[in-house]
Formats: C-alpha cells, sequence, structure tokens
C-alpha cells in the first residue's frame, strides 16, 4: 500500500487507465469478432438443416402424390413413369431425413419407411417395365404405403410450423453452452419426430419379389451343417486352421451371437508375444472357419501372382474345401486377396458361393479368410437345365458388346433368391463387361462393368 | 487524497483483470485445443497396440533407449523409453508419441501420409479409415475393422443413409465426427483396417451399434442386444 501511495501521482494513475481502457476495448472487440463468427457458422447450419427439412417436406408430398396416382393407373408405361419417379423422390427423401440433427433413435422407422417405398417402387418399376401390369395385392401395398405417407407428411407439416413459430430450432441442437435451451429444444425436435415414430411402430412388414434390404440381412444361414461345437472344440479347430506353431495359446476373446454365432478366439504363439495375435471366428454350429486375420506387418513384396493363388488354392484343398474358382485379385500392403466362388461339376459358376484368402507376399502365409457369404449360400444345389440355348441368348445381348467367352453362372438376385444365367464376357469401349442373361427367360438380369483399380485383377 | 481514490478503484481495477485474464484464458485455451488436435494424428501412449508402437520400439531399440521386446505393445518400458528419448531430444517428456516425438522419431507424420494417400487410394477407403481413425485409434487392429465394418452395416441397412459419407456424417452418429477429431489424417492402420472391412471381413459379427460402456451416457444404447465385445467396444444390433 506504501509503495503505490509513493509512487502513483495523477500523471501516472491516467497512465494506468488508458492502458487498462485499451485492453478492455481489445478483449471487447475480440469477444465481438468471436461472437459474429460463431453467429455466421449458425446461421450457416440452421440454414443446411432448413434445406434438408424442407426438401424432405418437398419429397414427402411427391411420394404422396405419385403413390396416389399409382393407385388409379392402369397401363404399365404410366406406372413404370410413376415408379421411377416414387424411387427418385423416396431415396432423396431418406438421404435428407438422414441430415437432420436428430438422434437416429427418433428416426430409424421414418428412415425405414422410406427405403422400404424406395425399393419397392424400385421393384415395381421393373414389374412393369416387363409389360406387366402391377397386381392386386402390389395395389394394397401400395394404398398403405400412401396412407403412411400422409401420416408422415402431417407431422412434418405439424413441426415446420412449430419451426416458423420458432418452437423448434435446429441450430440450438448443436450449440454448445445454454445447457437448459439446447435440452429444451432437442427434446422438441425429438418429441415430435418420436411422436411420428409411434405411428410407424405398426406398420406391416412388407413382402414382396423386390430387393428388400431386410431379407438379406435376415437369410438363415444355409451352409452350416452338423451339432453344436464346444469351446475346447472351437479351439482345436482354430489350431488346425492357423497351424500349431502360431496357435499356442489359444484364448476366447469376443465370441459373438451375430447372424452367425461364433466362439470369437485369439491365438498367439507359445511365447505368449502378443503382437503376433491372429484373431478367428469359429461357428459353434458345424464348427467352422467363419474368419481369420492375422494383422501382421508385411514388409516386402516376393511372390508373383501364380504363386499366390498356388498357396490360396493348396491352403483351400488342405482344409477340405471342395471346387471353387479365382475370380478376383486384390492387392495391397503386399497382400493379395484372391477371391473364389464354387463351380459345381458341370463347369456351372455359383457365385453366392463366394469366400476370400487374404496370402502375404513375402512368405505366402495365409493371413486372411473369409467365408462369410459361402457360409450363408452354399448348400447342395440341382442346378437346373436351362430353357434357352447359348445361341438364343446370345441374340438378347447387346451388338456393340465383342463377346469373349460365354459361360453358365447361377447369380444372386434380389430378395434373396438365386437364377441361372448365361455369363457373357465381353468388351466395348476397352472396358470389360459381363452381361447376365436368365437362362430361362431370356431377361438380361444385370451388367457388370469391371473396375480396373490399381491393385485389382480379374482371372477369368 | 490519494491514498482513498486508490481505494476506491480496487474493484474495477481487480475486475478488469479477471476480465482481460478470462479473455486471454480463452483465446489460449482455444489455441491450445488447435495444437493438441495437430498432435492428434499420430498418437501414442500407453496401452496403444500396433504396428506404429512397433516402429517406435524398433528406433528406439536401435538407438539404445529401449531394451524390451519388440511387441507392439506400449507398455511402461515403451513409455519409459519414449521419455528418456524426448528429454534428450528437448522434447516435452511425457511419455506420449504425438507429432513432434515422431517427427524427431523420423516417422511419417500423418500429413505426409495423407499426401501420398489421398492420391493413391479411392475416396471411400480414405474416409472410412478417417472415421476409424477418429473413433477407435486406440483399439486393436480387430476393432478397428470391426467399427468399419460398422459403418459399412450401416450403409446396407434400410434404416440409414445408403452411402458411406451420408453414414459418417449423419449428424451425432459418431462422437470423432461431432467433435471434429476426424479430420486428422489417418494412420496406417486405420487404412488397412478399412480396406479389410471393404473386402468383407466383418469381426462384428453383421453389428450396426457399438458403443464404449465407460463413456456412453446414451441410455437407449444399453437397451440393444450385445452382439460382441471388442476392446473397449460393445457391439450390438
Amino acid at each position: 500500500m506504501k509503495l503505490f501511495k509513493m509512487q502513483l501521482d495523477r500523471k501516472q494513475y491516467h497512465r494506468i487507465m488508458v492502458v487498462f481502457a485499451a485492453a478492455l476495448i481489445l478483449t471487447g472487440f475480440f469477444a465481438y469478432n468471436t461472437y459474429t463468427e460463431k453467429k455466421q457458422y449458425q446461421t450457416f447450419l440452421q440454414n443446411n438443416y432448413q434445406r434438408s427439412f424442407r426438401e424432405l417436406v418437398t419429397n414427402v408430398e411427391n411420394i404422396k402424390l405419385l403413390l396416389e396416382k399409382a393407385e388409379i393407373s392402369a397401363s404399365p408405361i404410366q406406372s413404370n413413369a410413376l415408379m421411377s419417379q416414387t424411387w427418385m423422390q423416396s431415396y432423396s427423401a431418406a438421404e435428407n431425413l438422414g441430415q437432420l440433427p436428430i438422434t437416429h433413435v427418433a428416426l430409424s422407422k421414418t428412415e425405414k419407411y422410406l427405403n422400404q417405398v424406395s425399393d419397392y417402387s424400385y421393384s415395381l418399376s421393373r414389374k412393369n417395365a416387363e409389360s406387366k401390369n402391377v397386381s392386386e395385392k402390389d395395389m394394397e401395398q401400395i394404398s398403405k404405403l400412401r396412407g403412411y405417407a400422409g401420416d408422415l407428411l402431417g407431422q412434418l407439416h405439424e413441426m415446420e410450423s412449430d419451426m416458423t413459430e420458432g418452437k423448434i430450432k435446429f441450430g440450438e441442437i448443436r450449440k454448445q453452452g445454454r445447457l437448459a435451451l439446447r435440452r429444451a429444444s432437442k427434446d422438441a425436435v425429438e418429441v415430435s419426430f418420436g411422436k411420428m415414430e409411434d405411428k410407424f411402430s405398426d406398420y406391416p412388414t412388407l413382402i414382396y419379389d423386390g430387393p428388400f434390404s431386410d431379407n438379406v440381412v435376415e437369410g438363415k444361414p444355409k451352409g452350416l451343417e452338423g451339432k453344436d461345437i464346444n469351446l475346447e472344440e472351437a479351439k482345436e479347430k482354430a489350431k488346425k486352421f492357423i497351424g500349431a506353431d502360431k496357435a499356442g495359446r489359444i484364448v476366447e476373446t469376443s465370441s459373438g451371437k451375430g447372424k452367425i454365432h461364433t466362439f470369437g478366439l485369439e491365438a498367439t504363439p507359445k511365447d505368449n508375444d502378443k503382437s503376433k495375435a491372429i484373431n478367428i471366428d469359429i461357428t459353434k454350429k458345424g464348427g467352422y472357419v467363419l474368419w481369420m486375420l492375422n494383422p501382421r506387418d508385411i514388409p516386402e513384396k516376393k511372390l508373383t501372382d501364380q504363386q499366390a493363388s498356388d498357396k490360396a488354392q493348396k491352403f483351400l484343398k488342405e482344409h477340405g474345401f471342395g471346387e471353387l474358382t479365382e475370380t478376383y485379385f486384390l492387392k495391397n500392403d503386399n497382400t493379395t486377396t484372391i477371391t473364389f466362388i464354387g463351380v459345381s461339376k458341370e463347369g456351372v459358376l455359383i457365385y453366392p458361393d463366394l469366400l476370400k484368402v487374404k496370402v502375404a507376399l513375402d512368405n505366402g502365409e495365409i493371413v486372411g479368410f473369409d467365408a462369410y457369404p459361402f457360409l450363408m449360400s452354399h448348400h447342395q444345389r440341382q442346378i437346373p437345365k436351362p430353357k434357352l440355348s447359348e445361341e438364343e441368348a446370345k441374340k438378347k445381348v447387346s451388338q456393340r458388346l465383342k463377346i469373349e467367352r460365354v459361360k453358365l453362372a447361377i447369380i444372386p438376385m434380389p430378395g434373396n433368391k438365386e437364377q441361372l444365367c448365361y455369363e457373357f464376357k465381353g468388351k466395348y469401349n476397352n472396358f470389360d463387361y459381363f452381361v447376365y442373361i436368365n437362362a430361362d427367360t431370356g431377361n438380361e438380369e444385370n451388367i457388370l462393368r469391371i473396375i480396373k483399380d490399381e491393385g485389382g485383377t480379374l482371372t477369368q | 487524497m490519494f491514498s482513498k481514490r486508490y481505494k476506491r478503484l480496487i474493484p474495477f481495477i481487480v475486475i478488469v483483470f479477471i476480465y482481460a485474464g478470462f479473455g486471454g484464458w480463452i483465446y489460449s485455451s482455444h489455441m491450445a485445443s488447435q495444437i493438441s488436435d495437430e498432435a492428434g494424428s499420430i498418437l501414442l501412449k500407453w496401452g496403444s497396440r500396433g504396428a506404429e508402437v512397433k516402429t517406435v520400439q524398433t528406433k528406439l531399440k536401435r538407438w539404445g533407449y529401449y531394451k524390451g521386446s519388440v511387441d507392439g505393445i506400449y507398455g511402461w518400458r515403451t513409455a519409459n523409453s519414449v521419455k528418456a528419448f524426448q528429454r534428450k531430444n528437448g522434447l516435452k517428456a511425457d511419455g506420449i508419441v504425438g507429432n513432434a516425438t515422431a517427427k524427431a522419431l523420423g516417422m511419417p507424420t500423418g500429413t505426409a501420409t495423407a499426401a501420398r494417400k489421398s492420391t493413391s487410394r479411392s475416396n471411400e477407403v480414405y474416409t472410412l479409415a478417417q472415421c476409424i481413425h477418429g473413433e477407435a485409434r486406440g483399439e486393436s487392429y480387430i476393432g478397428q475393422v470391426a467399427v468399419a465394418a460398422v459403418i459399412l452395416n450401416r450403409v446396407d441397412d434400410s434404416r440409414f443413409p445408403n452411402t458411406i459419407a451420408g453414414v459418417i456424417f449423419q449428424p451425432g452418429a459418431f462422437t470423432a465426427v461431432s467433435d471434429g477429431q476426424m479430420f486428422q489424417p489417418p494412420g496406417e492402420s486405420a487404412m488397412k483396417a478399412a480396406r479389410d472391412a471393404l473386402n468383407g471381413w466383418d469381426p462384428s459379427g453383421g453389428a450396426i451399434y457399438y458403443y464404449n460402456p465407460a463413456k456412453t451416457t446414451n441410455k437407449w444404447i444399453w437397451s440393444r442386444p450385445i452382439i460382441k465385445v471388442i476392446g473397449k467396444h460393445y457391439f450390438c444390433k
């Protein structure tokens, strides 16, 4: 105190005040700058959300209108056009919904509904394209879906008016800080959407022959035969698969209750060197290897494609896999991942029976294995005789394609089905194409263009 | 007379100090967060595992800082040797390999990796790897592949957006995206994991959610049936 009393005269006092004032102004300026900047971002974000939301409303309005029209359309051509538009609108609606800052829980059913409309309209438009009219059953589905579109639209309009009244602000949700406000507005949005979800909870599962995404997911594995095994047996299987030298110690780490129930095991060499750990999942039923990954470092590339392929083939033979043929090579991280598919005795390619083997290019060790698609679909198949001859099928292929070879193949179809097709491999504009012609009806079921990746090679 | 005036001014001066100090603190913490973001592109610490840890161990061993085995696990031995290395090289001896330490060790730091990768790999792998890196860089390799698989399972699921970018950038879906941690160049291990997942490997058993039970506050997620537990993450349907 004494010190100040001695030193501060009027002049010094003024000087200090000036410094303080300057500091105050500077911080004030800085705070103001930050504030306006923040405000700008917030507005920008808010606008983005608004755009998504408004586009969503427009999409749903269009979906409702299109489905209404579809109900009274009688010609396949008209219906085809309507369904294609519905497909486009519902796809875009689902995308816009995904942009909104609302937790997934509140939205999942709405998203599912939109994706179903999308899939369903797509499958109907394909049906129409074959000049087939929409069946009575389909009509019922359409009117059901239209009903839900109406409900959804009602809810969305309610939200829209809440928004214009300022009850709901999307931007507020993102805002950090003012917690109470944030929570309140978040609740408002979620309640609104939650209400919508309740309405959707009782809508039926649609049954149709289209690409219903759940169908694929819920399909039962066909490739699992035999009795359930216990942990000890699973460890034994794993040891056999990996090799006793690399699997000195096996512990259960992450057993799974997914689509296929598994024992999740981790194998380490005898010295318990964790860095050499290999993960492997063995199915509970039948004790098959579902997948295996050995993430070790592979410092160099010594093996050729042919050598890698030989290693993989030998490995598969040793582990009792039947007739398989390679379709694709993918090289990265000094490994080659080889895709194998099934082949019947008659030489028909079976695309659903797919498995992958990853070969390390330094010493040819198998460092990865994935049999998920194989185990999901492999079963004893009766390969049907094609109704169309190869010549007849050839006529259905575009003249532009320079056909190089033809094979019979079973390909997976939407809705977990399989179809015997003629596979035409050909060239157009220097690109490789696969064209699949239905061996029974002559329909062009699929066209694949082979994308030449820097590391990918087609082997057939 | 003067001392009286001075006394009156005390509260005022104190307020100004607090105010200025507060502003400065906000500014510096803002800068600090930017710096720590940068350091995050390579971040190895106690408990980390994988190829990058191995690289660190190999280098430290070669230079005589590290005596243990090159096992890819960041334990106390590794941490101690990193500290020793940092002290010798005038870095902050915190035992954590951030960007500066990684640079001193002669490891490819994030930015260099990024420039190389983005030109030679497809966009999808890179985006996916960024998300894995942000979400699960402390997890084992299998844990990283599983997180990538969850993203891909969502793309196929009708309740989620239909593209990889759509799923990753869905508001609130991933913490690493919400807090911006994702926007760092992914490590080598994340890139590898992304490729394996895109190639079809799915250690998650078809899961579409995962959470860290120690961190989540979301009650709903607890009600989901758990498919698998890998490292710190619970994977569920």
